[in-house]
């Protein structure tokens, strides 16, 4: 029986841990290619696994490295079965209970689109991607979550904009060329 | 890729165009989670893990969990038709280790899952914003990034400030966006038959649409809501066609 105490600040580090990262574990876990239909339920998984594990998570390890870790196993063994879900959603309707159900839908299509654009990537670009772009860290933190260079976490982040302008740009080329 | 060499300021600096920040602050935004939405998964988490750091396993997630909990969290019924009819994944990778210490809570109706769980809590919708990060950021790519969560809406046009090979208006795919919007609604709305003329004129101005696969599929949905189940199923063909690996079901509403 552990000590009472003990469990009890554990509990509350734990739900710290949890609130800090939830919501980055779910964008980390979509850029993986988990379906916005599963993506809560996956990340529901990783949290239970780390608090499983919670035990041996030292002190000073970066949690969001170590979270990192889990999610990137988990997404593994979810996408095999996931991509009839995630195919289905894009043709689901949007939640008639949202306030704003147009904004919704466009906000959908701009989603998929760069979600589209992340499927063409490696993973660890996805990730760099996600952090830098989606959670706003910087790059030492990246890299230090990644266990990457700071200078590879750039090299990254760069080539990622310049392939999706490159995309961007042409998409609007061949738009402007049909057009009319 | 230089990737090796040491210091990198002369690296050209790719600001993120302005139609990158829309995309991005979109996906920013369907991957949001309000603090309620937070507050009701760490609740589940706690439910299933028992309290105070009992052990309990994911394996004991049962699929009816599951989908309550992404109903309550998205509190869209369609998705729940979607997770159910998903075939349920390998094992769980840590199923073996069936570790049953304490109590665990199973909140797990085996009917009505979806009526069940809505968060109790509803606190109002204040968005976590990303922490920001220190400044002690890399060169280059220090470039103005979007922190804010904006909704898609009505913004100035931003110069386009990369790729200067293309002058295309930036606002290309923002009017693509709102006229499917617009088709969308009419669908919605019950009038297949305006969603339909709408998307006509869409192919007509924008023949390689970036969206033409969205475009497409929705055609089809108009069709199948207007009982037009042959015509539908035509273009269904003719989608998997233009579309290969695409398992859309796009006949859902057809049937039939």
């Amino acid at each position: 029986m552990p000590d009472a105490n003990a469990v009890l600040r554990m509990s509350a580090a734990y739900a710290d841990m949890f609130r800090a990262h939830y919501p980055k574990v779910v964008r980390w876990l979509s850029v993986l290619g988990v379906s916005q239909a599963a993506v809560d339920d996956v990340a529901q998984e990783v949290f239970i696994i780390a608090h499983r594990k919670y035990d041996q998570l030292r002190p000073d390890a970066s949690s969001a490295g170590w979270l990192m870790g889990i999610a990137r196993n988990v997404a593994a063994t979810h996408r095999r079965g996931d991509r009839r879900a995630r195919a289905r959603e894009q043709h689901a309707a949007t939640p008639a209970a949202a306030p704003n159900p147009e904004a919704n839908a466009m906000r959908n299509q701009a989603a998929r689109l760069l979600q589209d654009f992340l499927d063409t990537l490696p993973e660890e670009q996805r990730l760099v991607f996600a952090m830098y772009e989606l959670d706003g860290a910087s790059g030492s933190e990246i890299a230090e979550t990644l266990g990457l260079s700071r200078h590879t976490v750039h090299s990254r982040i760069r080539l990622t904009r310049e392939k999706l302008a490159r995309r961007l740009a042409r998409q609007q080329a061949r738009n402007t060329t049909d057009d009319r | 890729m230089t990737d090796d060499s040491d210091g990198f300021p002369d690296l050209p600096e790719v600001p993120p165009t302005q139609q990158m920040q829309d995309l991005m602050s979109a996906y920013r935004d369907q991957t949001h989670r309000s603090n309620a939405q937070i507050e009701a998964a760490l609740q589940s988490i706690t439910a299933q893990v028992g309290t105070a750091g009992a052990t309990a396993t994911a394996a004991g997630l049962s699929t009816t969990a599951k989908v309550g909990l992404t109903a309550a969290l998205l509190g869209v019924v369609g998705v729940v038709g979607l997770a159910l009819g998903r075939p349920d994944p390998q094992p769980e990778p840590h199923a073996a280790q069936v570790e049953q210490a304490g109590p665990v809570a199973m909140n797990a109706p085996t009917a009505g899952p979806v009526v069940e769980a809505e968060p109790e809590f509803v606190e109002p919708e204040t968005s976590p914003a990303p922490e920001p990060p220190p400044k002690d950021d890399i060169a280059g790519v220090d470039a103005p990034r979007p922190r804010a969560r904006t909704k898609p809406k009505a913004k100035p046009r931003a110069k386009p400030e990369v790729m200067p090979a293309n002058p295309a208006p930036v606002d290309t795919l923002a009017d693509e966006l709102r006229r499917l919007q617009q088709v969308r609604a009419a669908l919605r709305g019950g009038t297949p038959a305006r969603a339909r003329s709408l998307i006509e004129s869409h192919r007509r101005d924008y023949p390689h649409s970036t969206l033409a696969r969205e475009r497409d599929a929705t055609e089809i949905a108009a069709l199948c809501s207007e009982s037009r189940d042959a015509d539908a199923k035509r273009k269904a063909a003719a989608f998997a066609k233009a579309y290969p690996g695409s398992s859309q079901d796009l006949l859902a509403d057809c049937d039939g």
